[in-house]
Parts: structure tokens; C-alpha cells; sequence
């Protein structure tokens, strides 16, 4: 079976459009974006944008709604882990467990003020009436702390949170709480001795061109047009981007998600690249890691 | 400005049973304008007997019957006392009682028949079952008024609960009115845990005090009025019971008894479909129910399709909504007409679909189907015709111009009526009578001929068009707008956000999703879905028909009538109802005569959601209605593609020799 036509799929788009991404995406946008797409791979305009709409009506985004959700799912898949960690007792006694649990945990952002963890920590701060004092300065581990929390969006490799944990407290619990991770990072950091909680396990089922992917499990015959078309224009989209990256995405990513306020660079760039060359219909924002030249308008 | 509330679909929430109290009450638009004299908003606390709602999915029901609920007039009160509970007991009886909300859903009430029990014993369950739920909901109220202290806790423990605590037969002392909640959800929880067991093992079912109809549900209000002061001037105990046509036929035998033998201090108000009476049947033999002197019937779309109101009613209800948008509200954008304008303009749509195409002249060959030409008009005897009777700027004065002259005048005599027509003649006869049949007989006709001559689809757009659409229902009106909103967020932002207007293309495309969409939706009702999709479809396929004549003898047609003794086929009579319970198609609430001077009967018209389907007119006129007998109502709804089986009456028309001669 084939991907379903053009209008099937501008009118899933519709729905989800106004169901998920709060109609900020109109069909302007979606043509702009369609632009992108030349006929360089199939020299046929209307098949590539059945191939492109496709892609895009499998992109999962996270409003600011369901990012909130995520962060009440995460503290109490928290609390559940710690309680099960500590043991089974008697139920009458849970509430006092959970208070303990919950007092002498601190929560701090993964990474730098400025980067998505601070961001997600204050959604999770107010989803889940956390104490201002139970967030300490960056890096600082309060000794009234038996566990340290870290929050994050997503970890697919686990490198950076390895990176920034080298320095955590190994006399306490180290936790990472992140809405997004896969096997792998979870296995790496837990042999960093660093417990990984996260809402949503990527497997080789979520990576769009993976022989397990799911995408196709109706239209297995449109799966090698699919791949050649997100690689070739993947590759083509890279062409004049800063920091390029795989033509399926950081480190062969092969996702199709993001967040109403980033797209990680683990997904497919012809969704987020942003160049001379390219339209992204979901905006990257990159991390500018030194300090370069800039021009001011004239009047700041 | 709040962006996420700047795109947000101020029509996306439609369905009643989800919403929260405050919800209901930010949505709320009072009806009772459209009920003219007859129900006063007061009167649905204080008049003593039952009042039946009747309307189809959509019209509202389960919205009018939680707005007089509890926890919305609670929530009222609150918002008038700026957010205290201070008044919320003066405000209750300054309504003149209080709303007890029940509703349960169909696989509930269904799971009290079968699995090897006799009918008999699943009555007894189920009234015990029901006396519990209404306790339960009584007990609920009055322990929310006591936490807001509005009651006194002493008071209510001292005198009420000891005699309800007897009667549900708790024993001990010092019994709380927590307990008597606890109590009651325990023998809840006891009928539950039978109709889980039952369905696999044989069990009994032995409740430690069993209840008879009224027990509870008259005997807690009784209660009430004597021992709770503040219940004893006036308050009215209002049990609302909504989708009662999920009853079982014996559920709804128990619950017409409690009807027909309310107390002073309780009533009922009942919300269901059409014809969700599944009997009239009273658990004494002897006895039935009957409108008028058991209940008072209100059928919502009987009310809303004929009144003018109507038209006033959904411009607030798409007001209120516009209003949770502040982006609309802040600019005054809250008129629903503005976003959608407020008529269609034929003669623009017309204009614009003739200069699309290649040939502009083909409405022209409509005068080969006249019988006055027999086929006999050759495309010189056309064109000839066509100089004298041609309007390009306006094509559907050419169509009606054509009509005038297939019908047999004289295509000089029809111009001389267009030019006095369009120059203002009101004192000529003749210009009158063009102006008639233009402007208040045909000009919609005109349009759905035109557009069917070039294979182009009617367009669906305007306030007025989407009111007719909605027939009646005001679920359907919002679901027009919800599309239309829909598609002009995604499709056209910045017209919808700065002029605060939506294309007619638009409109259009989301009337016929709507079309196609409720077309779908009918295969999925669970009792003859099927046959109803096959109804709805061969209904539409005949009218198309009709409105497509090209010459226009049965203008608008949609109706029809039916042997009412079906033929004494009870399926099909069956058939025939779910038809009308899910509005499919809509009976008159007057008898009509089926043709001019033909006897009085029930005429049913499809329902005109469906009209965009079929490029059907999206009003009903009266006129011409065809009578389907029992075999051929059947054929509808059991066969695909059934045509009309006889020719429909053709329209005389005088022949007139000296134009055939002239012309051919």
C-alpha cells in the first residue's frame, strides 16, 4: 500500500494543526516549506509533496500543554521509582514516605541557565508545587538533599548529560528526569551509576527509516522513496546550514518530534534547517557556543 | 495578547457532557425568548408537572438540562457573589428549587437485563438501583451545602440523618451525613459488583435493605421538606434525567410511574431524542402516561427551525464564544454574521462560476429539455432565442429567462418582463410577476440549476445558509462554524485574525466535510445504522433529481410522506424511528397536505445537513412532497441506489403554437 494522497494528508495536517499545534501552522507555511522540494529526487513536484506531507503528518509535537503534562508524569513516575527503590512497607505509611522522598530532593536544570533544562525546570516547578528551596544554585548540592534530581527534554545519546554529571555528588542519588531518551543513554548513564526516568523510551520503532519503523507499517511500499527523499533533500538542507549535521539528523538520529519552543537536532533537518537553501517548518534554535561577531541595529 | 488564546477555535468545544460548570455557564444562552410564553425559566424549578425536552443530537439538550443543575447554579452563584459562598442558599431559592442531574449511559442501563435472570427481578434491582442514585445525588447536595455552610451541620445531624439513616436502614449512633454518603455508595457499589459477577457465575443478589420505587427518591424529599427548615418555603426538588431514550422499555415503565405519580416538592425533567419514548406504559396495568395531563412535551427543534429567533438565538451563541477570544473580543469581532456575511450572494456566485468556464452559454441548452420543443431546437433556433433573452453580467436571469420561455412565453414578452423588472416597474403585472418568481420563488433554484448544467457544486456559505443547514440544531450550527474557523485558521489566518472574516470558499469546503462527515457517522449507529446510511443516500440521490429539473417543476423539493401503517412491517416502523431519534430526517410539527389540495399528513423532510452532499436546496418549501408507500420505504433503506420508481407530476404548461412555428 501506498502513503495516502495530497489532500488525505493536508487534511490530517489541518487537524492536527489545530488540535496540537494550536493553529500556528497555516497552509502558507506548509507551502513555504513545500518549496523546499524541487523535484531533485523524483523530478515529480506532486510526489515528492505526498512524500514530504507524509513525513510531516507523522511529526510529533509537544504544545505547551502536553510539555506540562509531561512534567506531572515525570515527578510522579519519580516518586513511584523512589518509593519501589525504598522497599515495600506498610501502605499506611506512605504518605509519610512520600513526604521524606519528596523534602529531601533537590532539582536542578541539566546543563546551563539559558539551556532547555532551566526551561523545563520552572514547567516543572509550577506542575508540581515544588519549593523555591528545593532548587539550589547550579551545581550546588544542599546537604538536607539525600537526592539530586536533574531535569532535561531529551537525552538520545546520553553524552552531554554524562558530560555535565561528571561533576554531580556521588555521595547521593543522582537522578535524570527527561521527557525523552532512549535505551542506549539510559544504559550508559546508569553505568555512570546516574538513574534515567523519562516519559517516552525511543527504540529503533520511532527512527523514521529503520527497518522496525512504524511509520510504514501500512505503506511499507512508499519506505525507499521515503528514505531517499529525506536523505537527498536531508543532505541538501545541510548544504549552507552553521553546524551542519546527518542528512537524517545528530548522529543518524531519524526523528520526527519537537517541542512548541525547540526542535533537537536529533531530528530530520529538512523539518528544522534554516538557511539560505532551506525553509524549516519547525524552527531550531541552535546554541551559539562562542561569542562572535554581531551586528546592532542602530538603535538598541 | 495571549497567542495561544489568539488561535484557539472559540467553537472547538461542543459537547455538553464534558464540560465543567463554568463552562456551561460562560456558553450559556438562555432559550426562553424562543419558548414566547409558554415555559419561563422559573418554571423549570416550580411548575409541578414533568416537562419533557425533546430534540435530536445536537440541539442542546444535555446543555439546558445541566445549566439547571446544582453545581452550575452553585457555580452562578458564585460568580454573582464574587467568588464567596454567601448566597448560594438565597440564590437557590430565589430560583425556586434545585436541579438533581442523572444521567447514565447506555451500556449501564443495558447491563440490567439477560444473563439468565428474569425481567422481574433486574426491574426490582434497577428501581433499587435508581431510588439509590437519586439518595445519592440528594445527599451529595445537601453535604455540599453544609461544607459551604450554607446548612447547619448540627441541624441537618440532628434531625435529618437519624430518620434517613432508619430508612436506609444504618444502624448505630452518632451516625455523620458523611456516613449516609458512604452508606449509599456501599449498596451502589453492591448492585455493581452483582453486574460484573452475574454475566459469569450464578449469584444472588441480597441487598441488606432493598427499595421500592419512591422509596428514596420521594422519601429523602420528604424527609427534607420536614426536618431541614430551610428546604420547607418552596423549594422544589427537580430530578433532571437526561438521554432517557437509553432506558430499556421496563426501565422506562418504573421511571413513567414515578412520572405520572409526582409529589408536591418533586418533579421531573426529562431530556431525550425524538421519539425516545420507547412506551407510555406505567407499572400499574390500567395506567399510561400522557402528554398534557402527565407532562408537558417541548420538541427543541419544533421551536428553534420556525422561529425567526432562531436566527437572533445562534448569533448570541456564537457571541458568548467569540467572547473567550480575546483577540475577537478586545476588537469587538463577537458577531458571527460579520465572520461568515450575513446572505449568500447568488448573483456574484453565479457571475463567477459562468466566467470560469469555456462555453458561457450552455445554461442555454436547458430549452431543448422544454416539452414545448420536443427536442426539435437546433443550435440556430437556440442561439436565436438566446439573443433576444441574454443577461451576461447576470446568468441567473438568463436561467429564469430560459425557464419563462421553456414554460411557453414568448422570449420578446420575457424580455419586456426582465428590463421592467430590472428597471423598477413595480406597477407593471408583469414585472411583479417576474420579481415573484426571481426573487422569492426560484432565484435559489436558479443557482442549484445553473450550477448543475456547468457539472460545478453549489456553494454552501453565510450566516443564513449555515442557519438553514443547521435545521434546527444548534450543535450542527456550531460544528459549521468550528469547520469553517477550522479551515480559515489554517488556510487563511490573516484574514480570519485582522478582518475578521472568512472566505466563502472556505465556508463551503467545511460545510461539505460536515456533510460527508455526518453521512459517515450515521453507519456507525449501532441499531440499523447501515440501513439509515442507505436512506439518507437514496433521499439525497431523489432530491437531487427533483432540484436538478430543468425546468424547474419541483423547486426545492425535500420532503416526503410515508404510509403510515408501514405496511404493518414493525422493523421498518422501527427503522423509521431511529431515523427521526437521530434527526436523519425531521418530521413537521404540523400536519400539510402533500399536495396542493390533497388530504392533511405527516410530512418529513432530510435533514438539510446533508444538502452540500447533493447540491440540494438548503431550505424546505412546501409544494410538491413525494409519498414513499411500506415496500418502497423499504427498498430506501435496504437497497443501494434506488431510483424514483414513477415519473413525478409534470407541470402543465400551455403550448403556444405561433412560438414552435417561430421558433422550429
Amino acid at each position: 500500500m501506498t502513503i495516502p494522497p495530497v489532500e488525505e494528508l493536508l487534511k490530517q495536517i489541518m487537524l492536527t494543526a489545530e488540535n496540537v499545534w494550536g493553529n500556528r501552522l497555516s497552509s502558507k507555511d506548509i507551502e513555504k516549506w513545500l518549496s523546499n522540494f524541487d523535484g531533485l529526487v523524483f523530478s515529480s513536484l506532486d510526489y515528492e509533496r505526498q512524500l514530504a506531507l507524509y513525513l510531516l503528518a507523522n511529526f510529533v509535537y509537544y504544545n505547551e500543554r502536553e510539555v506540562r503534562h509531561l512534567c506531572r508524569t515525570l515527578f510522579s513516575d519519580y516518586l513511584h521509582f523512589m518509593l519501589l527503590r525504598e522497599g515495600n512497607g506498610n501502605s499506611s505509611d506512605l504518605k509519610s514516605k512520600l513526604d521524606s522522598i519528596v523534602t529531601t530532593s533537590c532539582f536542578s536544570p541539566l546543563g546551563k541557565p539559558g539551556e532547555s533544562g532551566a526551561l523545563i525546570l520552572y514547567y516543572f516547578r509550577q506542575e508540581n508545587d515544588i519549593a523555591t528551596i528545593q532548587i539550589p544554585h547550579l551545581l550546588q548540592s544542599p546537604a538536607f538533599a539525600k537526592t539530586m534530581v536533574y531535569v532535561d527534554d531529551v537525552t538520545i545519546s546520553g553524552d552531554e548529560a554524562k558530560n555535565y554529571l561528571l561533576v554531580a555528588d556521588k555521595e547521593k542519588t543522582n537522578v535524570l528526569l527527561t521527557f525523552v531518551s532512549t535505551k542506549e543513554a539510559i544504559q550508559a548513564l546508569r553505568a555512570k551509576d546516574i538513574q534515567v526516568i523519562s516519559c517516552i523510551v525511543l527504540d529503533e520503532r520511532s527512527r523514521c527509516f529503520s527497518d522496525k519503523a512504524t511509520l510504514y507499517l501500512d505503506f511499507r511500499d512508499s519506505f525507499d522513496d521515503c528514505k531517499t527523499f529525506a536523505e537527498e533533500y536531508g543532505r541538501k538542507s545541510m548544504t549552507y546550514q552553521e553546524n551542519p549535521v546527518d542528512p537524517f539528523g545528530y548522529k543518524n538520529g531519524q526523528y520526527a518530534f519537537g517541542f512548541f519552543y525547540n526542535t533537537p537536532d536529533n531530528t530530520l533537518p529538512i523539518f528544522w534547517a534554516d538557511n539560505k537553501n532551506w525553509t524549516p517548518i519547525m524552527r531550531r534554535h541552535g546554541k551559539t557556543k562562542e561569542v562572535t561577531y554581531r551586528e546592532y541595529p542602530r538603535f538598541v | 495578547m495571549n497567542t495561544q488564546d489568539l488561535f484557539r477555535n472559540p467553537f472547538s468545544d461542543y459537547n455538553a457532557n464534558s464540560m465543567d460548570s463554568k463552562k456551561i455557564l460562560d456558553y450559556w444562552c438562555s432559550p426562553f425568548a424562543l419558548f414566547k410564553s409558554r415555559i419561563s425559566e422559573r418554571d423549570i424549578y416550580q411548575h409541578d408537572m414533568p416537562i419533557v425536552f425533546m430534540g435530536g443530537r445536537g440541539t442542546g439538550k444535555t446543555m439546558f438540562l445541566k445549566y439547571f443543575s446544582y453545581p452550575v447554579q452553585c457555580e452562578a452563584a458564585n460568580q454573582m457573589s464574587g467568588g464567596g459562598h454567601g448566597n448560594t442558599l438565597s440564590f437557590l431559592k430565589s430560583n425556586g428549587g434545585i436541579g438533581f442531574y442523572l444521567r447514565f449511559d447506555g451500556p449501564v442501563l443495558r447491563s440490567f437485563e439477560g444473563k439468565g435472570l428474569e425481567p422481574e427481578k433486574w426491574d426490582a434491582i434497577f428501581t433499587h438501583y435508581f431510588e439509590l442514585q437519586v439518595c445519592k445525588s440528594y445527599i451529595e447536595v445537601i453535604l455540599d451545602l453544609v461544607n459551604r455552610e450554607q446548612l447547619s451541620r448540627e441541624g441537618i445531624e440532628k434531625e435529618f440523618v437519624p430518620r434517613v439513616a432508619k430508612k436506609l436502614g444504618r444502624l448505630g449512633k452518632r451516625v455523620k451525613l458523611e456516613d449516609i454518603f458512604n452508606t449509599v455508595e456501599d449498596a451502589l457499589g453492591d448492585i455493581t459488583s452483582f453486574r460484573e459477577k452475574i454475566a459469569f457465575s450464578k449469584t444472588e443478589f441480597v441487598p441488606s435493605k432493598p427499595f421500592v420505587a419512591q422509596d428514596l427518591s420521594f422519601g429523602i424529599v420528604e424527609i427534607a421538606m420536614e426536618t431541614i427548615p430551610e428546604f420547607r418555603n418552596g423549594i422544589k426538588f427537580v430530578i433532571l434525567v437526561d438521554e432517557y431514550e437509553n432506558y430499556l422499555k421496563r426501565q422506562q415503565v418504573i421511571l413513567n410511574t414515578l412520572l405520572k405519580f409526582v409529589k408536591p416538592g418533586i418533579t421531573f425533567r426529562i431530556g431525550m431524542r425524538l421519539e425516545g419514548f420507547h412506551t407510555y406504559d406505567t407499572i400499574s396495568p390500567k395506567e399510561f402516561i400522557k402528554e398534557g395531563r402527565d407532562y408537558t412535551r417541548f420538541v427543541f427543534e419544533d421551536i428553534l427551525v420556525k422561529d425567526w429567533r432562531y436566527r437572533e438565538f445562534l448569533i448570541r451563541v456564537a457571541a458568548r464564544r467569540l467572547e473567550t477570544v480575546p483577540a475577537f473580543k478586545e476588537r469587538n469581532l463577537t458577531d458571527i454574521s460579520r465572520f461568515l456575511g450575513k446572505r449568500e450572494d447568488l448573483q456574484s456566485e453565479a457571475a463567477d462560476l459562468v466566467r470560469g468556464q469555456e462555453s458561457k452559454t450552455r445554461h442555454f441548452d436547458l430549452l431543448k429539455h422544454s416539452e414545448l420543443f420536443k427536442s426539435k431546437l437546433d443550435s440556430d433556433a437556440i442561439k436565436k432565442i438566446q439573443r433576444i433573452i441574454a443577461k451576461p453580467e447576470n446568468p441567473l436571469l438568463e436561467v429564469l429567462n430560459i425557464i419563462w420561455v421553456a414554460r411557453g412565453n414568448e422570449p420578446e414578452m420575457t424580455k419586456k418582463a426582465m428590463n421592467e423588472y430590472l428597471s423598477g416597474k413595480v406597477s407593471s403585472p408583469l414585472a411583479k410577476k417576474y420579481h415573484l418568481d426571481y426573487i422569492d420563488k426560484y432565484k435559489l433554484s436558479l443557482m442549484i440549476l445553473l450550477a448543475s448544467q456547468y457539472h460545478k457544486p453549489k456553494m454552501y456559505y453565510s450566516f443564513n445558509t449555515f442557519c438553514f443547514l443547521s435545521s434546527g440544531i444548534v450543535g450542527t450550527f456550531i460544528e459549521l462554524c468550528r469547520r469553517s474557523f477550522q479551515y480559515a485558521y489554517f488556510e487563511d489566518p490573516d484574514t480570519l485574525i485582522n478582518e475578521g472574516t472568512i472566505r466563502s470558499a472556505l465556508q463551503n469546503r467545511a460545510a461539505r466535510d460536515l456533510a460527508h462527515s455526518e453521512l459517515e457517522m450515521v453507519n456507525r449507529i449501532q441499531n440499523y445504522g447501515h440501513n439509515l446510511y442507505l436512506f439518507a443516500k437514496n433521499l439525497g440521490n431523489i432530491f437531487e433529481k427533483f432540484q436538478k429539473d430543468p425546468l424547474i417543476r419541483y423547486p426545492e423539493t425535500n420532503q416526503f410522506t410515508v404510509d403510515a401503517s408501514f405496511g404493518g412491517d414493525l422493523e421498518l416502523e422501527d427503522m423509521f424511528k431511529t431515523a427521526i431519534q437521530w434527526s436523519i430526517i425531521q418530521q413537521k410539527s404540523y400536519l400539510q397536505q402533500q399536495t396542493p389540495g390533497g388530504p392533511k399528513t405527516d410530512i418529513y423532510t432530510l435533514n438539510r445537513v446533508f444538502s452540500p452532499m447533493y447540491d440540494l436546496s438548503y431550505r424546505t418549501r412546501g409544494g410538491y412532497s413525494e409519498r414513499f408507500d411500506a415496500s418502497y420505504l423499504k427498498a430506501l433503506m435496504t437497497q443501494d441506489g434506488v431510483r424514483l420508481r414513477k415519473k413525478a407530476p409534470k407541470r402543465k404548461t400551455e403550448p403556444k403554437e405561433s412560438l414552435q412555428r417561430r421558433l422550429i
